[in-house]
């Protein structure tokens, strides 16, 4: 796909993301990056505690049945109401932030640690293994992302694990074409040449001269890249693929609610508005990285 | 051209393993997936023949591929119909809505993204990258339901479920679902079209243009607009493969007999044949849209290699 | 030749520009950090004046300013300019660009970006000459066709449906420049139009500029950072730095007898064919980074010849000669009135 006519800073995203190949992503907020890292991190902070101290903070257990209190809107009682099995949708919309923050996170570090090691490899090495390694991710990238994601989770049969594993085969591939193409300027470069002449170790070359240098952007990709990563969970889950109930997830909580969105609406409404509020404060963090980053670059 | 046509055939290839390889190499028994736990040998057997399952692999994935070119996709057992019957049924569905989404995208997108550009840094671009933030993380199927319970259901302007017939019928019925695919794909188009806006502001040109004294009307049509417009393009033909996946998503939440829906019931109910073919389908149309972007891209534009301007 | 305008109405001992005290700040935040100071310029129909300056010196921003295009984030803060009379800084820009003739054109440093890269040369030439309204289309095309010839694009008529990656460098810049006269301006402001091009290309753009300009007065504001550039073509000189004016005056007077340290160390540092030279001198130190309104001179710490005073007292223009004024407090001390000249250059000051 031809690149040409676009600025620098487009380029794809990890996870089959919309938008565009390698260098920056665009810092979306004005001002300092500062701003928004805080923002974000507050945020993050903010949902991280939330769901840690779940057992303290919700009066309701998320899995206990109460067919008498069902479908009640939200009150006093039930701040988001309750689900048709009279189960409060707080502490559900809450406990589920344990299973989607650590769904966006190990798909992301596994994506990231698979990736780079991959593209470093096969960046350095070159040759057959880098030709073999990016005809793979040619083959891979064909496919839309959720394509795959679906067909792979749902051969295995629904469920995290199967989620886990469809992704993981696949996720990679976005961090190994960044990396690669990054260690293979690297290597031309003369820092590097000159590193190599004053005849170091070559674990000591890749560890401290290449790596610091190839891990900053994957870095700032992987920190916008939670977003899509939550997403793509939730919408696994949705379409019954991903985490199974009785645990609660967001995005099974909407498909679970989904039948009963004309007049009882708080059921779907808050676990996805519960995925917007996480997608921001990922978004304000990894924006907030990204300009930190292009400053320190241009410095 | 012909280089690219080249170069796309170990991919096709690839392809065609992958698919293969995802169902064939599925743990557990493919005939007893299908038939049930209480099925006799006899029948499992019967069942596996049917299936194909009983042969060496090598001769399966031949047999698979040597199909392809004849239109032969495989069998969906649930549905008890050959794939490429179901395919050429439920595609253009899927495409139409695409288009639809693409063409919904382009038409809001371009003014927010031409707004935000030419007040940059001023309140009203302020608040519409603020509302890209959150609009990248409004996952569509949310917003998908929240359609239907407003504008279906509430206000029973549009159908909540289903394609249509007919380009008018069609049109109503996937409305809610396009604009739910493009409201997915805007907060990335925006973000990139003002970007590549405000490089075309800032270049010589413009300033020339201005000191011609053209009308702000003819500076954006003939000069920002057409520069813009060019990685506006490319930027949709990149993200096809994103659109295509998300297409999936919206047709489950419509129901939209398209072959995203199609494929997530045939992985739902382990057809596995029908999973193979579709996601098949997928990805050699990505491949064909992709290609076809390219070398419409080069025609395009007056020139082979486009500069960054 | 063909020039269907009335320049006939430029004479040549009008005043065509007139700027006096510019001030152009940055608003950076809540603070404004000034980019241009109390700038004083005069040009005359036919004149070409060059504004020599390092990178931040603020010389391409004195350019927009009187094209009224100045980046978001800069504004004027004070002075006025007037083209012929007329303010240019009241009101909207479209005041200014509206004009039909005798209003202001710019051509730019980098062929490429200066050109739509989508539309052909014909298009944007034409537009160019009917943007005043006068021009019908058939007579837009035969004078755009006219005024490339003039510029030397050999079969124009044929060029012109060709697009703008189709040209060299040099003939893209040609081209600007055809479209920038279109317009018949009485003032062209040329931003570095040079600094992309090689040195043969460089000289014949460049003489190019100065006969075109010539036959139709119209004044020339050529900013550059290349000071052999700007002598070779510019009768008078304006020499800028830190956006303050440092000296201004004839070229031929600067040259032989510079009455600013850093204009004699900007002539010092040319490589020249007259005599050899063991060393290249450089002017030692960076260029301020702007965002100081600090109070002296702005090059002192740069300034072999800086004295105490230079760091405090106040900056102003003085009479050093006829049409010649310099900013440097020193003048009187460098350079002492009567000094036997000893390789005819005068400009050697006093050693410090």
């Amino acid at each position: 796909m031809s690149t040409r006519g676009l600025s620098s800073s487009e380029r794809v995203r990890p996870f089959g993301r919309p938008g565009l190949w390698p260098a920056r992503p665009l810092p979306l907020l004005p001002g300092r990056g500062n701003g928004s890292l805080i923002a974000g991190g507050a945020l993050f902070a903010l949902i991280v505690f939330a769901a840690v101290a779940a057992p303290v903070i919700c009066t309701f257990s998320p899995v206990a049945l109460n067919p008498p209190d069902a479908l009640q809107p939200p009150n006093g009682t039930h701040y988001f109401g309750t689900d048709q099995y009279g189960r409060d949708i707080f502490a559900r919309t809450v406990f589920a932030a344990r299973t989607d923050l650590l769904i966006a996170f190990s798909l992301v570090t596994t994506a990231f640690v698979l990736g780079t090691t991959l593209g470093i490899l096969a960046g350095w090495v070159g040759g057959r293994l880098d030709s073999i390694l990016m005809r793979i991710i040619d083959v891979a990238l064909a496919f839309p992302f959720l394509v795959l994601v679906v067909s792979l989770a749902g051969l295995r049969g629904p469920g995290l694990v199967s989620l886990f594993l469809a992704v993981s085969i696949v996720a990679w591939v976005f961090y190994a074409r960044l990396v690669r193409s990054e260690v293979r300027q690297l290597k031309r470069s003369e820092y590097m040449l000159a590193a190599q002449a004053s005849d170091f170790s070559l674990p000591r070359i890749l560890g401290r001269h290449l790596l610091p240098n190839v891990i900053v952007q994957p870095v700032v990709y992987a920190s916008s890249d939670l977003v899509y990563a939550l997403l793509l969970g939730a919408s696994v889950s949705y379409l019954g693929l991903g985490v199974q109930p009785p645990r609660p997830e967001w995005g099974q909580m909407v498909q679970d609610g989904s039948t009963f969105i004309g007049a009882q609406w708080w059921l779907s409404f808050f676990p996805g508005l519960a995925i917007v509020v996480t997608a921001v404060s990922f978004s304000l963090i990894g924006d907030g990285l990204a300009h930190l980053a292009r400053e320190g670059s241009a410095r | 051209m012909v280089r690219r046509l080249v170069q796309a055939i170990p991919v096709l290839i690839g392809i065609t393993l992958v698919t293969f390889a995802m169902v064939h190499l599925v743990p557990g028994d493919p005939a007893r997936a299908l038939v049930g736990q209480r099925a006799t040998p006899e029948i499992i057997a019967s069942v596996r023949h049917q299936l194909g399952v009983d042969q060496p692999l090598p001769q399966q994935y031949w047999h698979f591929v040597s199909g392809l070119p004849r239109g032969q996709l495989g069998y969906s057992f649930l549905l008890r119909e050959s794939t490429d019957a179901l395919v050429r049924a439920r595609l253009p569905t899927t495409i139409f809505l695409v288009c639809y989404g693409v063409l919904i995208a382009v038409l809001l997108g371009v003014p927010l993204a031409l707004i935000s550009a030419t007040r940059k840094e001023r309140p009203l671009d302020h608040a519409i990258k603020g509302s890209l933030v959150v609009g990248l993380g409004v996952p569509s199927f949310w917003i998908g339901l929240l359609l239907i319970a407003f504008f279906g259901l509430r206000l029973g302007w549009f159908p909540v479920g289903g394609s249509g017939a007919g380009l008018l019928d069609q049109l109503w019925h996937l409305f809610l679902p396009a604009l739910t695919l493009a409201l997915s794909f805007l907060a990335v188009l925006v973000r990139s079209l003002r970007a590549s806006l405000i490089e075309v502001l800032d270049a010589d040109y413009v300033d020339l243009a201005v000191l011609k004294g053209l009308t702000r009307r003819r500076i954006y049509t003939r000069h920002v607009l057409r520069n813009a417009l060019i990685p506006a393009v490319t930027i949709v033909g990149l993200n096809l493969s994103y659109l295509l996946g998300a297409s999936v998503v919206v047709e489950t939440v419509f129901s939209v007999d398209g072959i995203g829906n199609t494929l997530v019931t045939a992985v739902l109910s382990r057809d596995y044949q029908l999973v193979q073919g579709i996601a098949l389908v997928f990805a050699v149309l990505v491949l064909a849209i992709t290609l076809a972007v390219d070398i419409t891209q080069a025609a395009l534009s007056p020139r082979g290699e486009l500069e960054t301007v | 030749m063909t020039a269907a305008a009335d320049t006939g109405t430029r004479t040549a001992a009008e005043v065509a520009l007139r700027i006096h005290g510019l001030q152009v700040v940055s608003q950076a935040g809540s603070r404004e950090v000034p980019i241009l100071r109390d700038i004083d310029l005069e040009l005359r129909n036919g004149e070409i004046v060059g504004v020599v300056g390092e990178s931040g010196s603020g010389k391409s921003t004195l350019c927009r300013a009187v094209a009224r295009r100045l980046p978001s984030g800069l504004a004027v803060r004070g002075g006025s300019i007037r083209l012929r009379g007329l303010d240019v800084l009241a009101g909207k820009p479209e005041r200014l660009h509206r004009l039909p003739q005798d209003g202001v054109r710019m051509i730019f440093q980098d062929p490429l970006k200066a050109l739509n890269p989508v539309m052909t040369i014909g298009d944007q030439c034409i537009e160019a000459a009917m943007a005043g309204g006068t021009l019908s289309r058939p007579e837009a095309l035969a004078r755009s066709i006219d005024l490339l010839e003039r510029m030397g694009i050999r079969n124009a008529r044929s060029r012109m449906s060709d697009y703008p990656y189709q040209f060299s460098g040099g003939q893209r810049q040609r081209i600007v420049v055809s479209i920038a006269l279109a317009g018949e301006p009485a003032v062209l402001l040329a931003d570095e139009p040079t600094s992309a091009l090689d040195v043969s290309t460089q000289a014949a753009l460049l003489e190019l500029i100065r006969q075109v300009c010539a036959e139709r007065n119209t004044a020339v504001l050529f900013v550059s950072h290349n000071y052999a550039v700007v002598a070779q073509l510019c009768s008078r000189i304006l020499v800028l730095y830190d956006g303050r004016t440092m000296e201004l005056g004839p070229s031929e007077v600067l040259l032989s007898r510079s009455r600013h340290p850093y204009t004699a160390a900007l002539i010092a540092s040319l490589p020249s064919i007259d005599h050899r030279v063991t060393r290249l001198p450089a002017i030692p130190g960076q260029p301020p980074r702007g965002g100081e309104a600090a109070p002296g001179c702005p090059f002192h710490p740069r300034c072999r010849y800086a004295a105490d005073a230079c760091r405090t007292a106040p900056i102003e223009l003085r009479d050093v000669g006829p049409a010649h004024q310099s900013a440097c407090l020193r003048v009187d001390a460098i350079w002492p009135a009567s000094r036997p000249g000893r390789s005819g250059r005068d400009d050697e000051g006093v050693e410090p």
